[in-house]
């Protein structure tokens, strides 16, 4: 790979999820003093979590490819188990992602993933 | 997560509140970018420039992109425009989290609150924000996040082989961070009026990843699961 061919690839990919990232918030901020419609308000209050839930969903799709399920659905119930229980006890996201990665760890080591 | 106040009650969340609530976020994407140096190196970039790719273009599964294409042989101006399709979905994330921070307070150059907006720091903020968390408490949260993906960057190009080769089992492990992460995060959103949306969400991306890339099909799930809660004031109010 060019050096000089993937310097400007990466910076020229920078700058478009610069530009992604930052022209939205510029217009949003000119935009600001007028009041939102209320469903648009709620659509925007809603990407957040809505947009959670759908990386939870790619993220455990992943780790279950259909030709492994029973082999990798142990090891993923752990984990989310434990990340639920421990939320539970704690109310801690931090601890609560160690607790889960550490459970799918022993499952899966355990049943020779 | 930084939903507990243990400081005074009109003192807003600063910078280091924020570092501090990025240590989930730390978690997560330390071993990612492990494995992204990992690739970046066996696919022929030196570390030096794996770390200037993850600097510059600080968006995970784009960075994967960009250099897997580049070394197949793909013309740049392709992997540009799928590096750039790849995060569109950004594009609602600023306006996003600024009507959700509260106005007063100090407010931060746009650019620098715009560079460090990645999936797990809006999904992050998006669970955590409340009249208490300003914008520096944001840019924290950022610094925090890029910090170690920097870090798990240089980790990754540099001795990322020999934990790659010698413990599978940790590599097993660590590609669970990413869904307990969300999951940490998704649990205090939950209540019985949003389930609906976020039900449709995640059913939507599950079925949808199955034909189109994964990246894609999130764009539309977000959409759908925040169109849901639009269309039913109650869910949509609770979601917030």
């Amino acid at each position: 790979m060019n050096a000089t061919t993937l310097a400007w690839v990466a910076l020229a990919g920078g700058i478009a999820t610069f530009a992604i990232r930052l022209l939205p918030m510029l217009a949003s901020e000119r935009l600001q003093d007028r009041p939102l419609p209320p469903r648009l308000r709620r659509f925007l209050l809603a990407l957040g979590p809505s947009s959670i839930a759908a990386m939870l969903a790619l993220s455990v799709t992943d780790l279950l490819p259909a030709d492994r399920l029973s082999a990798t659905l142990p090891a993923v119930t752990a984990g989310l188990a434990a990340v639920w229980l421990t939320h539970r006890w704690s109310g801690n996201a931090a601890r609560a992602t160690l607790a889960g990665t550490l459970a799918y760890g022993v499952v899966a080591a355990l049943a020779g993933m | 997560m930084s939903r507990t106040a243990t400081t005074a009650p009109d003192r807003p969340f600063g910078f280091g509140r924020g570092l501090g609530d990025s240590v989930s976020l730390m978690l997560g994407y330390f071993p990612i970018a492990i494995s992204f140096g990992l690739l970046a190196v066996g696919q022929g970039l030196s570390p030096l420039q794996a770390l200037l790719v993850s600097a510059v273009v600080y968006a995970g599964a784009s960075q994967f992109t960009l250099v897997s294409l580049l070394a197949a042989g793909a013309s740049p101006l392709s992997v540009i425009g799928a590096v750039a399709a790849m995060n569109l979905r950004h594009l609602f994330y600023g306006p996003v989290l600024l009507s959700q921070l509260p106005r007063p307070g100090r407010r931060l150059p746009r650019p620098l609150l715009a560079f460090g907006l990645t999936d797990e720091v809006f999904a992050l903020a998006a669970a955590s924000i409340t009249p208490r968390h300003g914008e520096t408490w944001l840019l924290g949260v950022q610094m925090g996040a890029y910090g170690a993906w920097l870090a798990g960057t240089v980790c990754g190009a540099i001795v990322g082989n020999v934990a790659g080769s010698g413990w599978p089992q940790l590599q097993a492990a660590l590609a669970f961070v990413l869904p307990a992460l969300f999951l940490a995060l998704l649990l205090p959103l939950l209540r019985r009026q949003s389930v609906i949306p976020l039900l449709a969400a995640a059913v939507v991306v599950a079925i949808l990843s199955r034909f189109i890339p994964g990246h894609a099909a999130l764009l539309v799930a977000m959409i759908v699961g925040a169109g849901l809660a639009a269309l039913l004031p109650a869910a949509g109010e609770e979601a917030a």
